[in-house]
């Protein structure tokens, strides 16, 4: 079979200037249910933009995170990620850096037609003078892949916000839920680099964390690269 | 009807810029559907590959030798510039978004025709080139006949911009058609 007929290096170039062509304005990451194997590395530089539900032609508050991710072993995986806004008349204002550890607890051999459901906890500081909000996150993913490529997830989020770094008062948590899906663009292979495109949309009850917020839509779309592993 | 077309081309154009209102180049009162990065990125991409069509396949072919990863520098102009802009590095005017953007569209249009060359892929079907001519042609009549080209500066642009945007995505979809078709045709093949 003649490699030009095969997904090669020069079709994945292609469609990322295609992305940047269409979508320079909108791109993202986004995460499964299933950790990264044991010393496997991710790199998923992305954004996320965000519309009122009721004012919904209004700007959009958009978001560029720079994430990078690492699997620790076989169902623990940690993350950090520096996320930039871009919403030109915020000033910066939503601007933050994160941390995060996953863990898988089903499915640990991540065979594919069987449910992977996770969860972890995640912490964030939006460091705007401004702003100066800490963030307390309970994620619960929820994928079941059909195929060894496409993985569809589901996730909800229960997140706090607070003045201090452990928060004082459990109350008004934000409610996040997100539909997407992740797709691999050539055969998963330990040796070879894993390309991969993601689409979710979400809901969020409240961007500032105030019960009075009619609710935010989330769009996701984006890139993520995942190294090559050892298989131990 | 200026507020129809304003109201459909931001909606549909919306679609792929985030037409952020500090930034969108205003004309006549009217702002323009797509920033000025996304405008001049599909206008170099339009006008680079348009030039392809009346250039002979020879010199296509010798184009198509270029290293891609040369292209690829030209692609990031536009991202380099974005990113010193955000880290206030340096200072972002229309002027520099309209040049880094040129380049970068004119970098994707080079990508295209490298990557047709290297995957078989022919560069137009009779179909995609009768159409941009048709296209072509269209624009033509609306800027220079069907209204004032000063007086309707604003919707002229709009226009423009969006069947530039509709040429410029039928080029893309019609390659990724044939990239397809000649993908499932050796895996056709292959299983026989």
């Amino acid at each position: 079979m003649k490699k030009q007929f095969q997904f090669n290096k020069l079709d994945l170039l292609f469609i990322c200037a295609v992305a940047i062509l269409f979508l320079s304005c909108i791109a993202t990451t986004y995460h499964t249910a299933e950790t990264l194997h044991p010393g496997q590395g991710s790199l998923s530089p992305g954004y996320m933009q965000a519309r009122s539900t009721e004012e919904f032609t209004e700007t959009p508050v958009q978001l560029l995170g720079t994430s990078g991710r690492i699997g620790i072993s076989k169902r623990f995986e940690f993350g950090a990620e520096h996320v930039l806004d871009i919403s030109k008349d915020n000033d910066h204002l939503f601007s933050s850096v994160w941390g995060d550890l996953k863990v898988q607890l089903s499915n640990k051999d991540k065979l594919i037609r069987k449910p992977i459901i996770s969860t972890g906890f995640m912490k964030g500081y939006a460091y705007h003078e401004e702003a100066g909000v800490h963030f307390t996150t309970i994620p619960i993913l929820f994928s079941i892949k059909p195929t060894a490529r496409f993985a569809p997830t589901f996730q909800y989020r229960l997140e706090f916000l607070s003045d201090g770094f452990i928060p004082a008062e459990l109350e008004d948590p934000r409610h996040t839920f997100a539909l997407g899906f992740e797709y691999s663009l050539r055969e998963l292979s330990p040796e070879k680099w894993d390309p991969r495109i993601a689409f979710s949309i979400g809901t969020l009850n409240s961007l500032s964390g105030s019960s009075d917020d009619p609710g935010i839509l989330l769009f996701n779309f984006g890139f993520k690269i995942n190294t090559p592993y050892k298989i131990k | 009807m200026i507020e129809s077309v304003e109201f459909i081309a931001h909606k549909l154009l919306g679609l792929i810029c985030h037409q952020d209102p500090s930034i969108v180049l205003v004309v006549q009162g009217h702002p323009l559907p797509l920033c000025p990065r996304c405008t001049s990125m599909h206008t170099g991409f339009f006008i680079f590959i348009l030039s392809m069509c009346l250039i002979s396949d020879e010199f296509r072919l010798k184009l198509a030798r270029i290293n891609p990863f040369v292209v690829l520098l030209l692609i990031s102009v536009t991202g380099i510039e974005w990113i010193l802009a955000n880290y206030h590095l340096f200072s972002s005017s229309t002027v520099s978004r309209l040049l880094t953007g040129f380049c970068t569209g004119t970098g994707i249009g080079l990508l295209l025709i490298i990557y047709q060359a290297r995957q078989s892929i022919y560069f137009m079907t009779t179909l995609t080139r009768r159409i941009v001519i048709l296209s072509g042609i269209c624009l033509l009549f609306i800027l220079f006949m069907l209204v004032d080209p000063i007086q309707y500066f604003w919707l002229n642009l709009t226009l423009l911009l969006s069947n530039i945007v509709f040429i410029n995505f039928l080029i893309v979809v019609t390659t990724f058609i044939l990239r397809a078709q000649g993908m499932i045709r050796n895996l056709t093949y292959t299983l026989q």
